[in-house]
């Protein structure tokens, strides 16, 4: 009798449970993220990292506009905290990260795997490991062989004097000697202004990057004004592309594929484009942006990465993190051929040999610096944009731009974001 | 009528009369009870099935309408939200002219026209986090809000393109983002507000979670889904899971077909349907359409889930149904059972009892009824008459049996009184006391011989406790013990002690054991005694032979070990003092030798007798053995008591014994010792007390000594010079000296006397006097004294065949080595007589002491020298007891007067005269005399006057070694050896 009870008690179980079987509890985590030129790969990331991890599904959000900060910034305000971020390595960050926004990865093997150099450029004041690298940013000049060799050069330039006579022998020979991204001013912040702050303040202050912190750097001097002129006199001597401040950054790079300039000045996270597909054989050499007889400063550092912010789903969006430095970093590098930032890369192209040797010669320099973007405070870098351009239009002097972007900068230091 | 009434009746009557009793009893009650319980279960659950179906199916589509038109109201406001949101942004005077400046400003212009559309849409939606992508295009489908080189998924772009013109409206869609997932978008065109010229899109990106959450606040059945479906692509949009929308995640076909039907057909956007699913399952859904969209709101539940209710429900009544069945199976069983059984009981019970009355089965054949053909009433009837008749003739058989059984009683009672005659007989004349104790411990049997041995009439030893009669020491505990057999029901011995009325100690190994009730309690306890008083002295006998010396009645060695353990123990306690005295009678041997044992046995007698007086009554003296005996003097006060008593027992002691006609002499030599003071180990303690008697013996007798640490270092030392000796004559440090002989009327020497030295090598010299006693007690003395004479004769044939042809070397025999040694006199004959010496080349010198004490052997052993013709010397003679017999029966050579006599000799008459009567009365005998001990020319004057024959001593030359000697005796020899 029992029996036949329990079976008849256990079919009517099954009946009431087959259909309304639970699915797992599923976490949905937000990433907002700078993928300007990179978004299919980034939505394949989130897509495969889902198909992996079923129990994380994620919204991936792309940031608008030039400025990483300006697109976080809303979001901390108004406190819809996206889960997964991505931040540059700069001060604004890290205080980030001491006001507990974003989350310490210190533990995560993606940072462990990081290489030391650049875990500095992510730590913040508080010792806070607030983000992971993108991968190893440097600013490289990439030149047309073909032209240097038409032109007649045989040598490549090692200072600025050589090298405004390399762009007086490519004139002469007919070329255009250098694309100038005067549209697009996170180009030129990247390339002239950064080589100009490697040579003329990072390589005369050791200390310039805790006096900026502390607002003690004094950048309302000739040598601030220097890189400003320098990057003005260019145009004024011809040697850069016509309608240069309508060059935004995909024409730019066009102007250089299509070997209608002989060199750009630009960073390596482009040297997927800049190097291959070419009808023409390209070559890298450091900005030489210092003067006669010193040596000179290569730029190297972090580009954009990634961070975790302090959210109840963070536990989820650090098992993203840790994808998209393994797994995912071998997808972005498939478009992006950076230098990567981890010792050991599962799967991830090693990058471009070229960017990769050159990569390694900068590294053994006694002095590099670090990229404008992880030096400068994130609203003098919108003022230096537009500075930068005030220049090159004949709206203020050098002298005036050094001026302001000191004052700006020191501004910054009094501020509670930087 | 009648008739019929009649034959029903005959039938009703055939049927439960005879029919129906040909059924037993109980599988008539189970099937009624069967059929009464199964019909109404079986109608009432098909009836209930039926209805509840048809409620549920009808209230699932009335909920299921009410659900999907209200999650449809609800995404439909919120994309009004964000249409309302977005037309803020397109019809802004910014948004316009910026796309404006884009499309046809200067390069400047659209830099910062991108800037500005860039800070318009964060401005917008920059802190939206509902909004995945967000952007401005131009016509042309660029991006405009951001750098020039971003790019717009192949997903967006297709999405951008498939919007439709709307004028205006914004249009909603999905579309596969190129990862697999369907993403959800709102496409806006943005018309100048002059012209109402294109000037471009904007495209938002909408997260589905924004649409599905609200999925959550509607209640939804178990089994019941809901989602969003866009019917252009057939694909779901929106999931209440939370799952990305996957671009397979298709509706199911049916479902589509239904809804177009179903709309075409009654051509409202919402209806109920029912569709076949996956597996040819039954579906119902139901559906709303999102209004300007291609998007319905459906929520499907599956037709068995819906039924499955109904079905659980029918489920139960048959549940119900078939436990009413089972419980009426086993309540009909159980009733008819509770019928039928005492019925079978009863037919079986009269069955048996029929036949156990005898019966026969014959008897049921007789009945001519068919026991099958019957219900359990009618085989009861049959068995109980069968049963009478049976019981009848069984009364008559045990009326029989009883008359034989009452003759039968009446002879065995007589054969059990006899019995019981000859047990009692048995146990009143029984050896053993026998005895009954009930639980009080009291008396209620006791058989003469306890009376006897109690010395109790039977009156006086009953009703009493063993402690009242016989009592005794151990009655107590005897009482305990019957308690305890009492107690346990277990058997148990004792022995009990008592003394009886006439003062003998009785004892009775009594064994017990316990009587038992037939309900198993103890009631009493059965005492059976033997009387051991006989074995007991003897065991006493026993005891006191081997703790008491049978002589003395002192406590013996064994006694005296046990008391000594047991007085230190007390004084380690205490922290008092314990003596311990040994005492050894001085001479006894000589009385016991002199007058015999058994005068020896009454002086030791006495000797005892003495010694007990001499101590306190707590004191112990034993018996040791021989004429040794110790005292323990326990827990001493003071010191000076232990001299006391010591003295009291060497005076007492020293007193005259009169031995029966006899009287002796004799003394004590005592050691003492103390507890703990010299030793605490017992066996130390004993060595410590024999110490200090030897030390009293060795101070001249009769005198008291205390064991020192001195006595304990002279003790040690005397070891160590032992073991040492036992190396020295293998490690060749014993020397030969000589000391030369004179002959008083020549002055010739051809005699020398042979003494040992002993070179020890850290020692350095060794007298004689100290090593030669400790020689003697070891047994040393006999090696020693053999290599000694071996060595002599060496010397002695040398100096023969060099010097003088007639040399003699005498050589000191312990009289030690003559008793031990049985062989020394033949070995040494031979030795000589191997050596090719005659036995003249050697005097050997004994003392008088051996000749006094000389028996058989002794004598034997001398004789052998003499026979060898060995010369024998009479060494310090003078000295002892000077007994003049035995210098004639030995026939002895020499005659060595000892120094004693020769010193003062010069001046002292006495001297002169003893040593001129002695040299007179050795040359009466026939012997030569030799002086010892010569110094002075006056000593050897005197000798020589009076004739005495030979002379040594350090007026000739002390003891020296041989090349000395020969220097000295042939000084001119010496040089040419060979000529002499």
């Amino acid at each position: 009798m029992t029996l036949i009870f329990l079976s008849l008690y256990g079919c009517h179980q099954k009946d009431s449970a087959s259909p309304g079987t639970a699915a797992p509890a599923k976490t949905i985590i937000t990433a907002l993220i700078w993928a300007p030129d990179w978004p299919e790969e980034m939505l394949q990331i989130a897509a495969e990292f889902s198909k992996e991890n079923p129990d994380i599904g994620v919204n991936v959000q792309f940031m608008v506009g030039n400025s990483v900060e300006a697109n976080i910034k809303p979001r901390v305000a108004s406190g819809n905290l996206p889960d997964l971020v991505s931040v540059n390595p700069n001060a604004y960050s890290a205080e980030l990260a001491d006001q507990h926004i974003l989350a310490d990865v210190s533990q995560t093997a993606a940072w462990n795997n990081m290489i030391d150099p650049l875990k500095g450029d992510w730590t913040s004041h508080q010792s806070k490991a607030f983000g992971i690298s993108g991968g190893v940013a440097t600013v490289l000049m990439y030149y047309n062989e073909d032209m240097f060799e038409k032109a007649g050069i045989k040598t490549l330039p090692t200072n600025f004097r050589e090298f405004l006579a390399v762009c007086e022998q490519l004139k002469r020979a007919g070329f255009t000697p250098i694309m100038w991204n005067g549209g697009f001013p996170n180009m030129l912040g990247n390339g002239p202004f950064s080589a100009g702050f490697a040579n003329n303040v990072v390589a005369r202050d050791p200390a310039w990057k805790k006096k900026i912190d502390d607002g003690t750097l004094n950048l309302n001097t000739p040598a601030v004004a220097d890189i400003f002129a320098k990057m003005a006199l260019m145009p004024e001597r011809g040697y850069v592309q016509d309608g240069f401040m309508a060059t935004d950054y995909d024409s730019g790079i066009r102007l250089f594929k299509e070997g209608k300039v002989a060199m750009a000045i630009h960073g390596s996270w482009a040297a997927g484009l800049l190097l291959h597909g070419n009808p023409f054989e390209t070559g890298v050499f450091i900005p030489p942006w210092n003067a006669p007889g010193k040596r000179v400063v290569p730029i190297v550092g972090s580009e954009t990465g990634f961070a975790v912010c302090e959210t109840p789903n963070k536990v989820a969006a650090m098992r993203f993190l840790e994808f998209i430095a393994a797994r995912g970093f071998a997808m972005l590098q498939a478009k992006r051929q950076n230098i990567s930032p981890f010792r050991q890369n599962t799967g991830a192209i090693a990058g471009d040999p070229k960017i990769v040797e050159y990569t390694n010669v900068v590294s053994r320099y006694p002095v590099t610096a670090s990229p404008y973007y992880s030096v400068l405070p994130s609203n003098s870098i919108e003022r230096l944009h537009r500075l930068m351009q005030d220049v090159l239009l004949n709206r203020i002097t050098p002298r005036q731009a050094a001026q302001l972007l000191d004052a700006s900068v020191k501004n910054e230091a009094k501020m509670h974001y930087k | 009528m009648s008739s019929i009434i009649g034959s029903l009746q005959r039938v009703l009557e055939f049927l439960s009369q005879d029919l129906l009793r040909r059924v037993e009893i109980r599988y008539r009650l189970i099937t009624a009870f069967i059929l009464l319980s199964l019909l109404p279960v079986l109608i009432s659950g098909y009836i209930s099935y039926a209805e509840s179906t048809a409620a549920i199916k009808e209230k699932a589509e009335i909920f299921s309408k009410e659900v999907v038109k209200q999650v449809s109201r609800n995404i439909v406001l919120r994309m009004e939200q964000i249409e309302t949101e977005s037309s803020l942004l397109v019809l802004s005077d910014q948004v316009q002219s910026a796309l404006m400046k884009v499309a046809n400003g200067s390069a400047k212009e659209q830099n910062e026209a991108r800037l500005d559309m860039t800070r318009l849409l964060l401005d917008h939606y920059g802190s939206v986090d509902f909004i995945n992508e967000k952007y401005l295009l131009d016509t042309n489908h660029r991006v405009m809000d951001t750098q020039a080189f971003a790019q717009l998924t192949r997903g967006v772009m297709r999405f951008v393109k498939q919007a439709p013109d709307r004028n205006g409206r914004p249009y909603w869609g999905s579309y596969d983002n190129g990862v697999g997932q369907l993403n959800l978008g709102m496409v806006r065109a943005i018309n100048g507000k002059s012209n109402n010229r294109r000037l471009g899109n904007l495209v938002l990106v909408i997260r589905p979670e924004h649409f599905s959450t609200i999925f959550n606040d509607v209640a939804l059945g178990t089994g019941t889904e809901i989602y969003v479906l866009d019917s252009s692509n057939n694909k779901l949009i929106v999931r209440a899971d939370d799952m990305p929308a996957s671009a397979d995640a298709t509706a199911e076909p049916g479902l589509i077909d239904s809804i177009a039907h179903n709309t075409e057909m009654l051509g409202q956007p919402n209806g109920f349907v029912s569709f076949e699913g996956k597996h040819h399952a039954g579906y119902f859904a139901a559906y709303t359409r999102i209004p300007g969209t291609t998007w319905f709101v459906v929520s499907t539940i599956p037709e068995k889930k819906l039924t499955a209710e109904a079905q659980s429900v029918r489920n139960q009544i048959v549940l119900v149904g078939i436990s009413g069945f089972l419980l009426s199976i086993f309540f009909a069983y159980f009733i008819s059972h509770s019928i039928s059984s005492p019925l079978k009981d009863l037919v079986r019970k009269m069955h048996d009892t029929g036949s156990d009355a005898g019966a026969e089965e014959q008897a049921l054949a007789e009945a001519h009824v068919d026991p099958d053909g019957q219900d359990e009433l009618g085989r009861l009837a049959q068995r109980f008459e069968r049963m009478r008749g049976a019981i009848r003739q069984k009364i008559q058989k045990i009326n029989e049996i009883n008359a034989s059984l009452e003759q039968t009683v009446v002879e065995r009672t007589a054969e059990l009184v006899s019995r019981e005659l000859e047990s009692r007989t048995l146990i009143e004349n029984s050896p053993d006391t026998i005895t009954r104790y009930d639980r009080d411990l009291r008396r209620t049997y006791a058989n003469p011989a306890f009376c006897a041995s109690a010395g109790r009439s039977l009156g006086e030893a009953l009703g009493k406790r063993p402690s009242e009669i016989p009592g005794g020491s151990n009655a107590l505990i005897y009482e305990r013990k019957i308690s305890e057999v009492i107690s346990t029901g277990k058997s148990g011995q004792f022995e009990l002690r008592w003394v009886s009325k006439d003062g003998q100690e009785q004892c009775s190994h009594i064994r017990l054991t316990p009587e038992i009730d037939p309900s198993g309690n103890v009631n009493s306890v059965l005492a059976v005694g033997r009387d051991l008083s006989d074995r007991m002295a003897f065991e006493a006998a026993i005891w006191k032979q081997a703790n008491f010396d049978t002589l003395t009645q002192l406590p013996n060695r064994q006694m005296f070990q046990n008391r000594l353990e047991q007085e230190a123990k007390i004084a380690q306690r205490s922290g008092h003092r314990m003596a311990l005295m040994l005492i050894d009678l001085d001479r006894f041997k000589e009385v016991n030798d002199s007058l015999g044992h058994d005068t020896g046995d009454t002086l030791l007698v006495e000797a005892a007798r003495r010694i007990r007086s001499c101590v306190r009554e707590a004191d112990t003296v034993a018996r040791l053995g021989g004429d040794e005996f110790t005292v323990i003097l326990p827990n001493l006060d003071h010191i000076g008591s232990i001299e006391r008593i010591a003295r009291t027992i060497i005076d007492t002691l020293s007193e005259p014994f009169t031995l029966g006609p006899d009287e002796a002499f004799i003394s004590a030599s005592i050691g003492v010792t103390l507890y703990p003071d010299d030793a605490s180990e017992l066996d130390i303690l004993f060595k410590n007390a024999d110490q200090a008697m030897y030390a009293a013996k060795n101070a001249g007798r009769n005198c008291l000594s205390y064991f020192t640490q001195d006595l304990q270092i002279a003790a040690e030392k005397r070891l160590r010079l032992t073991s040492d000796l036992r190396a020295a004559l293998p490690g060749d440090q014993f020397r030969l000296y000589y000391q030369p002989i004179v002959d008083l009327s020549t002055g010739d020497i051809y005699k020398a006397e042979a003494l040992i030295r002993w070179l020890h090598p850290e020692r350095g010299m060794i007298s004689p006097l100290d090593f030669i006693p400790l020689a003697e007690d070891t047994g040393l003395i006999v090696p020693i004294g053999d290599w000694v004479f071996r060595q002599a004769v060496q010397q002695a044939k040398l100096w023969r065949s060099r010097f003088h042809t007639s040399f003699q070397i005498s050589v000191n025999v312990s009289p030690v080595q003559i008793r031990q040694d049985n062989l020394v006199c033949t070995q040494w004959s031979e030795y000589l007589h191997r050596e090719g010496m005659p036995g003249q080349s050697v005097a050997v010198e004994i003392t008088e002491g051996l000749l006094m004490h000389a028996d058989l052997k002794i004598d034997e052993r001398l004789m052998t020298f003499r026979n060898a013709g060995i010369r024998i010397s009479i060494d310090d003679f003078g000295t002892g007891y000077s007994s003049l017999a035995y210098l004639k029966r030995f026939e002895i050579d020499f005659l060595k007067i000892d120094r004693s006599f020769v010193q003062n000799l010069g001046f002292d008459a006495d001297n002169q005269a003893l040593c001129e009567a002695m040299v007179v009365l050795a040359h009466k005998l026939g012997l030569k005399v030799i002086a010892e001990g010569v110094e002075t020319i006056e000593q050897r004057d005197f000798l020589m006057s009076v004739g005495c024959d030979f002379a040594q001593g350090f007026l000739y030359s002390q003891p020296v070694l041989p090349e000395q000697f020969e220097a000295l005796v042939w000084p001119r020899l010496e040089v040419s050896p060979a000529s002499s």
